[in-house]
């Protein structure tokens, strides 16, 4: 197995899911609070934005993807890329995800008993922060080498 | 309190001559995963002390103690 191939595609893996958590960061930041600006212009360019940063996130997806599918047909390839220290560092980006979501759940609820913001406010931010706390979590676990 | 896996791998490993990269062609995984071990952040599996011990020869005791 060539050596090169391993940290090429280890390396863009770990930059295609910035790219992700950057275009999902924009696009849902924007989509949750585009409704609360009240002037056209800034909103239709924070549209503009979020319509990029949504591109952005898909395209990064698209490539996650398809490494996924080198892989598949590459099984020395894919015993490397998910090898056991990959595994535990997913583990632990997906306990950390489930605690700050069940944070931002018990944290929404409250804020939607005592004050007036919108439920569907809430669901939109445990999303965000759901999703965008899995991925940041296992960048972070990763780059820490 | 939890006890802490020492390892040799850095000085087999300049024994060798083999890098980090080496390494971790040889046993199927990426140079992270050798760098952790090395570091002491990440305890391998049975399977990898063993695949790493293999490479240098050696019995995985003289590889990695406690």
């Amino acid at each position: 197995m060539n050596t090169n191939l391993i940290e090429k595609y280890d390396r863009s893996r770990i930059n295609l899911l910035i790219g992700a958590a950057i275009g999902w960061g924009i696009y849902y930041g924007i989509f949750i609070f585009r409704d609360q600006i009240s002037n056209e212009m800034i909103k239709g360019t924070l549209g503009l934005i979020g319509l990029f940063a949504f591109v952005f996130f898909l395209y990064s997806l698209f490539r996650i993807l398809r490494i996924k599918r080198i892989m598949k047909r590459n099984p020395e390839l894919k015993s490397a890329l998910e090898n056991e220290w990959v595994i535990q560092t997913r583990k632990k980006a997906y306990a950390i995800g489930y605690w700050v979501m069940m944070i931002s759940v018990m944290t929404g609820l409250n804020l939607v008993l005592f004050t007036n913001i919108s439920p569907k406010m809430i669901l939109e931010l445990i999303l965000f922060v759901g999703v965008l706390s899995l991925m940041i979590t296992f960048i972070v676990l990763n780059k820490r080498d | 309190m939890p006890m802490e896996l020492k390892n040799k791998i850095k000085v087999y490993r300049a024994m060798h001559n083999f890098t980090q990269e080496d390494l971790a062609i040889k046993v199927g995984v990426t140079r992270k995963t050798i760098n952790t071990i090395e570091t002491g952040k990440f305890v391998p599996s049975t399977i990898l002390a063993i695949k790493l011990a293999r490479v240098f020869d050696i019995r995985v005791e003289d590889l990695f103690d406690l």
